[in-house]
């Protein structure tokens, strides 16, 4: 091969720009995806790749067993391990305890809502980090220094040093004692800012010491030869000796399990990893998929190609051509369509980025224009090329010297064809299987997005407030609330139903006297006014009847009721149970009002009017909420100088419970949308050659008194052939992957077999587009002219 | 130079056998000029693709210029035609997607010819065709006559020792038809082995020598007189 034989090539290819821009956009968006993968992989697995030894270096995560709780791993455990790990004789050669917050900080007048970390000053020996400026060490070992990340410190204070300058949080003045390097976004590290942990602005104190606390986390480096599996058999076995699990041991059984993870397993293997993991396998899915239906189209139009290319091949060969170049000509040229679709595909690549990066909550553009990156885009345009390209290059070895010489053109053989519209069929059962599933996500994410958490949303907004259920502010502010115009009712509660990010477990005892571990919500005295909740049997609390902190006063949901062996709601209410040691009273009994997302069932809850230490969220239930949102904008300074207003309505909150599945549903309706285009030029191919090939056959039919509908039908039958085959395929696939996808819900949305007719019309329908020109095309064929050819 | 002994043809479709050449014995002389004449079917085609090494017997013994090219593959009987064997056929089989001068090259792309002694002899070729004003253009802006002499000359430009032409004339209109027939006579006056198809009783007797065939045998073998 040499560029002359490439030559021939190069000017088809551009005195053809339909079939070039078919093949080269195909496989640029197979690099293109094949890219983004890589970028979001690197962006995803790669934040902690300058922690040295980042094997030795591990996360402690828990499991709990206790209803109510997550089932799954999380991120968190008791921070107080901390002070344990000689006793527990692990050995570990630095630790630091890591505490995160979203708080508010003030610059000036300037103000600014950060995720901050409260961790130790042996952070710095666990992950190896090394300041850009200040010392680092010293800075977190202080209760009133401050490290920033550099991305941060300009944010804040702009291009000036930030080094020394003063900042306010949590109504703490804080000095920069150093600025560290921006961490990826993948580090185990989130934070850019960090603070001592035993500082004044630290939320919650109380967890330091608190075995049942699973809020934070700890960071070990082990010693040279510790294990983590090591590590976590030493730390369970330690916890199980404590006090704490002693004494809850009776009642729940084994309530929870340690593990420490190392820092490179974190991004998939870790806790909270099911949403990256989805998209992971989303991803390379849809990488894959895409790849496989672009070298398909790219193998069957090349076929076409080589195919009306019989003659030159005869004559190359007539003028002294080898097989061996022969095939790498075709080869050759394969390979420089795919280098092209390579750089094609970079720019697609380069160009959706941003946007899919905001998809998967990565910032992936940054690593993109590495030089791996660049030598990989080109390794797989060549790898793809000559995989496509072997092919057409057996074609063309195949081809007849003296009868193409001759004007007899010999076809590629029989197996090739049927091989050729098996892949065109799996092109169209791939787009069948992902248009399906596509539908069957979205239309459940939307069911999920919509679906009543047994309260009606419309009225209620929230404000995540900064401070604590019993401060004086937040209880001013509540009053003010109540006295805007359209307020009907502000509650305050631990957090949201439905979103429920935190976790605490009641054990009662149920009527005959067996133990009943309910999951258990702290609430304000107007919770269930704000929230519209009425109850089915009794009365909710109230502010005249249950002041705060009356503990002996609970309220249960109708789950509840049954689970605690009481023949009715009715029956419950008025009545006294046990619960954590004391009696109380069950004033009354509401309807379950969701508070998970829509994959787990509704449980048993009791309520309490509890109120302690713990940040909370306020509830405001008002009859205009856009009114009611500017005034509490406007007056929130007042209340909260140097805190950032976080308010939204309940439906925002809950709807972030299906971010993942909104994001999923968009990656594999993006890959089937591909899928589908990939599958529409490949019939485009398929109906181009059907034609070519059967023009003679189409000539004589019409010669003996064929109509166009007849012309017409005789094309369908084949063409129509390969979408039925592809939807028998892709259909039992797509409903297949519905269900199993839906299986994860208790609640589903009533999609029935509506997913898989849209994917079939929609792939119907793209058929027939792609199938029209040349289908009109035959439909035009003189005979005379033909028969001239 | 060329001889065929007991050369035999068979095409096979399914269940069904053609014989397209029925025990050829043939032998051609350098210099000679041939014609090859019969009716369709007859099997004129089949035996220039075996002269040409295009195709292989089914049964025989192929010696070309005395070497024994029997049962050999593709890539050597490739590497033979090789600046041996020049072709000239009834379509022309030009390359739309090259220039006239990019189509006689195409000739010399795959031989032992090195790059600078390409340009001289491709310009060669063209004016002794007549046709060096038309390099630049491409086939499809040539009359039919001019398409076939950028055709002869890409046979040419290799200076082969045998020239083979598959009814040359069949697509072209008389004079065109006459003025090709002349340079062919032209290039075997220049010592070039020249086998020519023709349907063309006309062409076939300015050959030295006619051979016609019939259900792929010889039935007449004879000398111009």
């Amino acid at each position: 091969m040499n560029f002359k034989d490439l030559r021939i090539g190069l000017r088809q290819l551009a005195a053809d720009p339909g079939y070039t821009a078919v093949v080269v956009f195909g496989l640029a968006l197979a690099a293109a995806t094949t890219l983004l993968l890589l970028a979001y992989l690197d962006a995803s697995l790669r934040g902690d790749a300058d922690v040295p030894q980042p094997q030795q270096v591990l996360r402690l995560e828990s499991k709990t067993f206790t209803p109510g709780a997550d089932k799954d791993w999380i991120v968190g455990g008791a921070i107080v391990f901390h002070d344990h790990w000689k006793s527990a004789g692990v050995p570990v050669l630095a630790s630091s305890r890591y505490f995160t917050r979203e708080m508010s900080l003030r610059v000036g007048q300037r103000l600014a809502f950060e995720n901050i970390g409260f961790v130790d000053a042996a952070l710095v020996d666990v992950f190896g980090l090394k300041p850009l400026a200040g010392d680092l060490r010293a800075t977190l070992q202080k209760p009133d220094t401050v490290a920033l990340s550099a991305r941060t410190a300009e944010r804040l204070f702009g291009r000036a040093p930030a080094l020394g300058k003063t900042l306010t949080l949590g109504g703490h003045a804080f000095t920069v004692g150093a600025i560290v390097p921006d961490r990826g976004t993948g580090s185990a590290l989130s934070t850019s800012v960090l603070v001592n942990i035993l500082s004044p602005a630290m939320p919650e104190p109380f967890r330091l010491k608190d075995w049942g606390s699973l809020r934070g986390t700890v960071f070990v480096r082990l010693m040279p030869g510790a294990t983590a599996t090591k590590f976590s058999e030493q730390a369970q076995r330690y916890f199980e000796q404590t006090p704490f699990y002693r004494e809850a041991f009776p009642f729940y059984g084994k309530i929870g399990e340690y593990r420490g993870t190392p820092l490179p397993d974190l991004p998939l293997a870790g806790a909270e990893t099911d949403t990256t993991r989805r998209l992971v396998t989303g991803l390379s899915l849809s990488c894959l998929v895409v790849s496989l239906l672009a070298a398909i189209n790219f193998l069957n139009l090349s076929v076409v190609r080589t195919i009306g290319r019989q003659r030159e091949i005869g004559i190359r060969k007539a003028l002294g051509a080898s097989p061996a170049r022969i095939a790498l000509q075709f080869i050759g040229e394969a390979m420089l369509v795919a280098l092209l679709a390579s750089a094609v595909g970079f720019l697609l690549a380069w160009l959706a980025a941003p946007l899919v990066g905001d998809w998967v909550g990565r910032p992936i553009a940054d690593g993109l224009w590495s030089p791996a990156r660049c030598g990989l885009s080109i390794a797989f345009g060549l790898a793809l090329g000559a995989l496509a390209g072997a092919y057409p290059a057996w074609v063309a070895l195949r081809v007849d010297c003296a009868q193409s010489l001759a004007g007899r053109g010999h076809t590629e053989t029989a197996v090739g064809l049927w091989l050729r519209r098996s892949l065109t069929l799996l092109q169209f059962a791939t787009a069948i299987a992902m248009i399906g599933i596509t539908v069957t996500v979205l239309w459940q994410t939307r069911h999920a997005q919509s679906a009543s958490p047994g309260y009606d949303t419309t009225p209620l907004l929230i404000i995540d407030a900064p401070v604590d259920m019993d401060d004086e502010r937040l209880r001013a502010l509540r009053e003010a609330i109540g006295h805007l115009p359209g307020v009907e009712a502000v509650g305050l509660s631990w957090d949201v139903p439905g979103r429920f990010n935190r976790n605490t477990t009641a054990d009662l005892q149920g009527q005959k006297g067996e133990t009943v571990l309910q999951a258990f919500s702290y609430v304000g005295p107007d919770f269930f006014q704000s929230y519209g909740v009425k109850p089915i049997a009794g009365r909710v609390f109230d502010a005249r009847e249950d002041p705060q902190g009356y503990g002996d006063r609970i309220v249960i949901n109708a789950t509840s009721s049954r689970q605690l062996g009481f023949a009715s709601p009715s029956a419950a209410t008025g009545q006294f149970v046990r619960m954590g040691g004391q009696n109380v009273e069950i004033i009354g009994v509401i309807p379950d009002i969701r508070q998970r997302s829509l994959r787990e069932a509704n449980g048993g809850v009791v309520y309490s009017v509890e109120i302690g230490k713990m940040v909370s969220v306020v509830s405001v239930r008002t009859r205009s909420p856009a009114a009611t949102r500017l005034a509490i904008q406007q007056m929130w300074p007042r209340y909260f100088p140097d805190d950032v207003l976080r308010i939204a309505p309940v439906r925002a909150h809950l709807a972030r419970l299906y971010d993942g599945d909104l994001r999923l549903g968009k990656l594999i309706g993006a890959g089937g949308i591909i899928a589908l285009a990939l599958a529409g030029f490949g019939l485009y191919a398929l109906s181009a050659y059907t034609v070519r090939r059967r023009t003679t056959e189409i000539v004589l039919r019409k010669l003996h008194g064929a109509r166009r509908r007849d012309i017409a039908r005789l094309l369908a039958r084949e063409l129509g052939a390969a979408l039925l085959a592809g939807a028998m395929l892709g259909l039992p696939v797509a409903a297949w992957l519905g269900e199993r996808y839906l299986a994860e819900f208790v609640d589903r949305a009533p999609i029935g077999a509506s997913a898989l007719v849209v994917a079939l019309v929609t792939t119907t329908l793209v058929a027939m587009t792609a199938a029209t020109r040349h289908t009109v095309r035959a439909l035009m064929i003189s005979p005379a002219q033909a028969l001239r050819v | 130079m060329l001889k065929l002994t007991g050369v035999s043809k068979l095409h096979r479709t399914g269940d069904i056998e053609t014989t397209a050449l029925d025990a050829i014995d043939l032998e051609i002389e350098s210099g000679e000029y041939l014609a090859v004449t019969g009716p369709s079917g007859c099997g004129k085609s089949t035996l220039l693709g075996i002269l040409g090494l295009l195709d292989v017997p089914s049964a025989g013994q192929y010696l070309f210029d005395g070497t024994d090219v029997s049962g050999w593959s593709e890539s050597r009987l490739a590497q033979m035609r090789r600046g041996r064997i020049g072709f000239i056929f009834q379509s022309f089989n030009l390359l739309d997607d090259l220039t006239v001068a990019e189509n006689v090259a195409l000739a010399l792309e795959y031989g032992d010819v090195p790059a600078r002694e390409r340009k001289p002899r491709v310009e060669e070729a063209m004016s002794k065709l007549g046709i060096a004003h038309r390099a630049g253009h491409r086939p499809s802006q040539l009359s039919g006559g001019q398409q076939q002499r950028v055709a002869i000359a890409r046979a040419l430009v290799s200076r082969p020792r045998v020239l083979l032409a598959d009814e040359p004339t069949g697509n072209l209109d008389s004079a065109h038809g006459n003025e090709v027939m002349r340079i062919l006579r032209e290039i075997n006056r220049d010592g070039t082995t020249l086998v020519m198809v023709t349907h063309s009783p006309t062409h076939a007797a300015q050959a030295s020598r006619t051979l016609r065939l019939l259900d792929g045998r010889i039935l007449v073998d004879a000398m111009a007189a």
